[in-house]
């Protein structure tokens, strides 16, 4: 099962308003981010639990640390690194419980997020979206497009894991070994052909469905 | 054939495709502007069967061909008229009356389940949520996908998956359908039922013309029309069977000539 997959369901999670929902999602986010101490981080914390287990899906509350595990880890260490070498030094041990709170807020975050995105339908996403990107109609922003785009990102996530798996399998079948550097370009390229490719798809359904603006950039597919 | 709306005619007027780039592959030539590769054209042609097949080498500019039938690519020089409509000048209507299907159908589905996929398509004709997700149920039903609205599209088989693709075009209610190597990555059940679904589309709703590339001969002699296409020009157009065979001929020639002592290229004969 993907990280961002909608988990259907009829809990009061599910059924809350799409604008509840964000802002819940805000204002436990500001706390964590702006208010560092472990007591509140630690309510906060349990508070997300708490809706995890109200959206009827408390086995999922751990999965953004089963599978982001490394991003949280470096954000700890880089926050213990500042600690201990930053402008006023921390001894080791008092530079831990920092590092630590900065993990657990990082998580939160993460975990609340997510629960947003795993209980709500892709469509009402688009239409929310749509709704939010409404506001910035007046400096040339097209809110289905902008919707779309978005929505279009968050599905691509497992698509460039598997690309991902499948560039590793095929070095793996040329004897190569694996490594991230190596990676890197092969990936980097299938998905940007991936870019065009659904780009290309999208305009063949005629979507989004206002008209683009003709950009002033080179157009290669008419001659000079 | 029932003849409402505009003549259901696609013209190509000397229609002709310039991609930069500086080398010419073997069998390319050079574009108008200096820096620009010929990949396609100059083609002329009118196409008012109801079916019409392309059939031709990989890389001969088949693909190319029917992109320019709905806007995705726009000709250099000349001009493509689809129903009375110019893809160029009036390319959103050209869009909103032409399906286009692709090979691989994760490209064009984008949404994360077959449900909110085939919703995406109706967004432009019907605005209210409720009534999308109803319709988006029935064409679902209609195409024998009926239960799958929530399931991922990672989690279909690929024949659903691409029968899912169809779908989701074909709710919009197209004028012309082109479908692009359709039944490439399909086992042989669901190549033909994909085949029987796309040859009986003209002539049902709004649809009028079908246009596909294949390489499968056999799904392109059960066309009324068939192009043969080589170094992006046509050098063979029949109905499906007659040029079908012109083609099984040509490249059985071609291998010929290829394998006799002195033609230079018998390493790749063996």
């Amino acid at each position: 099962m993907n990280l961002l997959d909608h988990r259907p369901g009829t809990s009061p999670v599910h059924r809350a308003p799409l604008g509840v929902k964000y802002a819940v999602l805000l204002v436990l986010t500001v706390v964590l981010v702006a208010w560092r101490q472990p007591v509140v981080v630690g309510a906060v914390l349990a508070g997300v639990f708490g809706l995890y287990l109200l959206a009827r899906l408390p086995g999922e509350f751990l999965a953004p640390w089963r599978r982001g595990w490394p991003l949280l880890a470096f954000a700890g260490v880089a926050r213990f690194a500042s600690g201990v070498f930053g402008p006023v030094p921390l001894s080791p041990l008092d530079a831990l419980g920092p590092a630590l709170v900065v993990m657990a807020a990082v998580f939160g975050a993460l975990a609340a997020a997510r629960l947003l995105v795993i209980t709500t339908p892709g469509t009402e996403l688009l239409d929310g979206l749509a709704h939010f990107f409404g506001a910035f109609r007046r400096f040339g922003v097209n809110p289905e497009a902008a919707a779309l785009a978005v929505n279009v990102m968050l599905r691509t996530i497992p698509w460039v894991g598997a690309a991902v798996r499948a560039h590793a399998e095929a070095l793996a079948s040329r004897g190569l070994r694996r490594g991230p550097v190596r990676l890197m370009g092969p990936v980097l390229v299938a998905t940007v052909g991936h870019a065009r490719a659904t780009g290309e798809a999208l305009a063949a359904r005629g979507l989004p469905a206002a008209p683009e603006p003709k950009h002033p950039g080179p157009d290669y597919t008419r001659g000079a | 054939m029932p003849t409402a709306g505009p003549t259901p005619v696609i013209e190509l007027r000397g229609a002709v495709v310039d991609l930069p780039g500086a080398a010419p592959a073997p069998g390319q030539g050079t574009g108008a502007t200096p820096g620009t590769l010929r990949i396609l054209g100059p083609v002329d042609t009118v196409l008012a069967e109801p079916v019409t097949a392309v059939i031709g080498a990989n890389g001969s500019g088949k693909s190319t061909l029917v992109r320019l039938l709905n806007g995705l690519v726009q000709p250099s020089a000349g001009t493509v008229t689809v129903h009375g409509l110019d893809t160029v000048s009036r390319v959103d209507e050209v869009r909103s009356r032409t399906g286009f299907m692709f090979t691989d159908p994760l490209v064009q589905l984008v949404m994360p389940t077959a449900g909110e996929d085939v919703e995406l398509s109706l967004r432009r004709t019907i605005r209210h949520r409720g009534e999308r997700r109803r319709a988006a149920e029935a064409v679902l039903a209609e195409h024998g996908l009926a239960g799958l609205a929530h399931r991922s599209i990672y989690d279909l088989s690929g024949g659903q998956r691409q029968r899912l693709a169809l779908a989701t075009v074909l709710a919009t209610d197209p004028a012309l359908l082109v479908a692009d190597e359709p039944t490439t990555l399909l086992d042989l059940d669901w190549t033909l039922e994909v085949q029987d679904l796309l040859l009986s589309l003209p002539g049902t709703g709004r649809c009028r013309q079908l246009v596909y590339t294949t390489h499968d001969l056999d799904f392109a002699a059960r066309a009324d029309r068939c192009l043969v296409v080589a170094d992006g020009r046509i050098v063979h157009d029949d109905d499906g069977p007659g040029a079908v065979a012109w083609y099984r001929r040509d490249v059985h020639d071609r291998r010929a000539a290829r394998t006799r002592p002195g033609a230079g290229r018998q390493e790749r004969a063996r």
